[in-house]
């Protein structure tokens, strides 16, 4: 089911959590909802599963308002960042509470609930209490109970942010492909610019209750709306704006976007300094110092390049920008 | 905090501080354990042995005597009435104290831990006076045959007053310390407000209320003081156990009084072990 | 977590208001009639009825013997507390247990059993009377019902702040070279002194208002060991309802001031124990 919020502003005493937001996800679509803490991203979540009323603004459900709907009525699923699991109750009345309380006959209740444990491969494990499970299971119990009345849309809030590591690698897998079989509209809200990066159809962008930028993951990523959007995105180096250009701007590169070579390129550079490298993954890390711009500056090499350079500490090499985004100083 | 305080029994010693000697160890231990000897184990077992004093048949004859059997029956029919009504009012204040925030909000908690600290004495007054003879309430209701105050309703209300906050401190504080979050799942997966209480909210405070349940039912069976005012000290008619103890007791009849005594006694180490096991049983949950 | 919101779960209106409403009629508006019936007889009728020497002589005992129990329990009740908290020996768990048998025993039972424990003719008042020590029908049996009722609220206050002392701190005094004598005096004890104040304010705050216990004890002489509760009921004996209601609203006054100072200090202590 597609949906649509249109203009909305949500206060909360004084603080303003949402200022005029703005957007349409069609149906199928998994969008992620990326920002800091505190951007309003929750917020909306809630907002939009009718836990929160806007101050202004509206939702819609496939075109039609629900802005002034209760959350019952609204038939969404959500996974609460803590899961918010029923203690005492066990896995599998967990999961039939949405079709319990809507009074479905006993036998559909079972079928059903058995084929979402299958489905988040947690057969074995129907009679047990939330205590006794992993965090990845528990998670596992609440999307399944999310998705036991076949929600129209389905929000997650922060789902992976309690699990360690390797389990969050892996259920981000495991949720693409979930999604992938139930094609149901999806709103992933994180702080984590993989899990979006990872999963999402397209990544919205907040910042302090406002959309910075929405978009394809690839599409932000290498074309950031702002400044503090690509700050955000990942690692930056600023520059002032390349000549020519509008003075007050300034030059923002990224690390992996910047060529070291020995001898003068013929494209523009910076005669620089090498200061440190250490190795970052898969990449080399190596700090330099550019005496014109009287700063230091970063670059990632892969190793390949690297090894080609056989750079030192102190080496001189020049560094040349391969794209330059120029924003506004802020 | 509650004064049936969440203690740990299993502490023990502090492994590593032994800041006393071993003789100071057992000096104090040994004038702790003089002190409550003394004080409550003592007197609590010269009831047992006075209310036997006389012999078995005597004390079953004090204990089953119509006067006996129509004080228990007051006292337990009190209890009934009062303790769910009080529950109610728990439940409704838990829930609008513990998942909400208002303006207000601390003057309702603080006002609602009044009674615990009213004197019983005046906790009785207070009803004779709202609604004794000499108020236009209680002339009126004594105008249309309704007795209040010298009759069960006044024991009950009394009663009801002193164990007010019992069941409303626990719920409010288990409720509280629940959070919303299941709730609000609860509502989103489609649960009206009534089944969201009933399925979700309920059972996660259990242990908690029926810990109040069990403060408030010994209160309210044992209650004294204010009782005492408002009840009017008809024999057979107007009086709860604590109330016929009394009675027997200014009538002499020493080793009687105690043997209805020690009833209430026996409600009192239910009540102890009962909160115990409640008390163990609110700390197991994750 | 941000500020809590009101609109996503429903029944606050209707819960709130039983709540209130429950809370007015039962405890409210009654106390209001107390203060009111006070009031009846014009400022000069109250200021009679408590300033009385009956009602001053009354108390006056029911303060001087309320604080005297509540001293004792300061300091034996912090011993058993310390001993509970810190050691241990057989029967420990049946004592812990034991320390709430005040709370749950009704008054009356409390009251008849001190009396015939410590009674001339008592378990312990016989030996003590042989000394010429008469404690029932006397102040010092009050003082002795008092105590019981009173010793719960201290033990349960202290007790907890005894058992979540640091010992990190008790054992880096050690090593500085501390007996365990001054670790107790200089590092211990002043840490558990809020505790022990709001434990002394408790159990006196209870035993100002006790009556079940204390009036099977007393001698109930009027003047002389009448404890003010027990004036209270004499006074509506003898119909004197402004006089029972005024000497009711100064009790009730001292009660609620000291809820209030309780409150207080019982936030600080646990604003500390949350802090540390």
């Amino acid at each position: 089911m597609s949906f649509e919020v249109i203009g909305l502003d949500k206060s909360f005493g004084a603080h303003a959590a949402l200022s005029g937001v703005s957007l349409r996800v069609p149906r199928g679509e998994l969008v992620a909802l990326l920002g800091p803490s505190g951007c309003g991203k929750t917020t909306l979540l809630r907002v939009l599963a009718g836990l929160e009323t806007p101050d202004a603004g509206r939702v819609l459900f496939e075109g039609v308002d629900v802005t002034r709907t209760g959350p019952a009525a609204r038939q969404v699923g959500l996974v609460f960042q803590h899961y918010a699991l029923f203690e005492h109750m066990t896995v599998f009345e967990n999961v039939a509470f949405s079709l319990r309380v809507r009074r479905a006959p006993a036998a559909k209740i079972r079928a059903r609930v058995e084929e979402l444990l299958e489905r988040v491969r947690l057969s074995g494990l129907a009679e047990r209490l939330p205590s006794q499970l992993s965090g990845g299971q528990r998670q596992r119990v609440a999307l399944a109970r999310a998705l036991a009345a076949e929600p129209r849309v389905l929000l997650l809030d922060e789902p992976f942010g309690a699990l360690d590591a390797r389990v969050r690698q892996e259920l981000r897998a495991w949720l693409r492909n979930l999604h992938d079989e139930t094609h149901v509209t999806t709103v992933l809200v994180t702080h984590d610019r993989e899990d979006a990066f990872e999963i999402a159809d397209r990544v919205a962008i907040m910042n302090q209750g406002r959309l910075e930028q929405v978009g394809a993951p690839a599409d932000v990523f290498h074309d950031p709306a702002s400044a503090w959007v690509m700050r955000f995105l990942g690692d930056v180096n600023e520059l002032p704006a390349p000549n020519g250009q509008d003075r007050a701007g300034v030059g923002f590169v990224r690390p992996h976007e910047i060529d070291l070579s020995r001898s003068i390129p013929a494209a523009v550079s910076y005669e620089a300094r090498v200061r440190r490298m250490h190795t970052a993954g898969a990449v080399v890390r190596v700090e330099f110092d550019v005496d014109a711009l009287g700063r230091g500056l970063v670059a990632d090499l892969d190793e390949r390049r690297f090894e080609e350079l056989s750079l030192q500490c102190g080496d001189t090499v020049f560094a040349s920008p391969r794209r330059v985004r120029v924003f506004d100083r802020l | 905090m509650g004064l049936w305080a969440r203690g740990n029994v299993e502490t023990g010693t502090r492994a590593g501080v032994r800041p006393a000697g071993r003789a100071t160890r057992r000096l104090l231990i040994g004038v702790a354990l003089g002190f409550v000897a003394v004080v409550v184990v003592v007197p609590v077992l010269a009831v047992f042995a006075k209310a036997f004093q006389q012999g078995v048949p005597a004390y079953v004859h004090a204990v089953v005597e119509r006067e006996a059997i129509a004080a228990l029956r007051l006292t337990a029919f009190t209890a009934a009435v009062v303790v769910p009504t009080n529950v109610a009012f728990g439940l409704a204040a838990g829930w609008a104290l513990g998942k909400f925030d208002f303006p207000g909000k601390s003057l309702v908690t603080a006002l609602i831990e009044i009674p615990l600290a009213v004197s019983p004495v005046i906790s009785g007054l207070v009803f004779v006076l709202c609604l004794g003879p000499r108020s236009f309430l209680g002339r009126f209701l004594l105008h249309h045959g309704v007795r209040v105050i010298f009759a069960w309703p006044g024991i009950a209300l009394a009663t009801a007053f002193v164990t007010f906050s019992y069941v409303a401190r626990e719920v409010i504080t288990a409720m509280e310390a629940g959070g919303r979050d299941k709730e609000e799942a609860a509502i989103v997966l489609g649960a009206s407000g009534w089944q969201t209480f009933s399925r979700v909210t309920l059972p996660s405070i259990r242990w908690a209320l029926l810990y109040g349940v069990v403060l408030c039912n010994a209160r309210a069976m044992g209650e004294f003081g204010a009782v005492s005012v408002v009840s009017g000290h008809v024999r057979g008619e107007t009086e709860t156990l604590p109330l016929h103890v009394e009675t027997l007791y200014d009538d002499y009849r020493f080793s009687a009084s105690f043997a209805v005594a020690s009833l209430l006694v026996f409600l009192a180490v239910f009540t102890l072990v009962a909160k115990t096991l409640l008390q163990r049983a609110r700390e197991v949950p994750s | 977590m941000g500020p809590r919101r009101r609109s996503s779960l429903p029944g606050f209106r209707l819960t709130l208001g039983f709540s209130v409403f429950y809370l007015s009629a039962l405890v409210l508006l009654p106390l209001g009639f107390l203060v009111a019936e006070s009031a009846s007889g014009g400022w000069h009728g109250f200021w009679r009825a408590i300033t009385s020497p009956r009602a001053v002589a009354s108390l006056r005992f029911t303060l001087l013997t309320s604080a005297a129990a509540a001293a004792i329990n300061a300091v034996l009740g912090f011993v058993l507390a310390w001993v509970l908290a810190r050691y241990t020996f057989p029967g420990k768990r049946a004592v812990d247990a034991i320390v709430d048998l005040p709370l749950a025993l009704p008054t009356a039972v409390a009251g008849i059993a001190l009396t015939s424990v410590y009674s001339d003719a008592g378990w312990i008042g016989a030996p003590l009377a042989r000394f010429g020590v008469h404690v029932a029908f006397a102040w010092p049996g009050v003082v002795i019902a008092l105590t019981f009722v009173g010793l719960p609220f201290l033990v349960r206050t202290v007790q907890p702040i005894i058992e979540e002392l640091d010992p990190a701190v008790e054992e880096a005094a050690a090593t500085l070279g501390a007996s365990p004598a001054r670790i107790f005096v200089h590092v211990v004890f002043p840490a558990l002194l809020p505790a022990l104040r709001a434990g002394f304010a408790a159990a006196f705050a209870r035993a100002i208002g006790e009556y079940g216990s204390v009036i099977f004890i007393a001698g109930n002489m009027p003047n002389k060991t009448e404890i003010s509760s027990l004036l209270i009921m004499t006074k509506l004996d003898q119909y004197d309802y402004v006089g029972a209601a005024s000497i009711g609203v100064v009790m009730l006054t001292v009660s609620l001031v000291l809820l209030v100072v309780i409150h207080a200090w019982r936030t600080t202590t646990e604003r500390r124990r949350a802090s540390a």
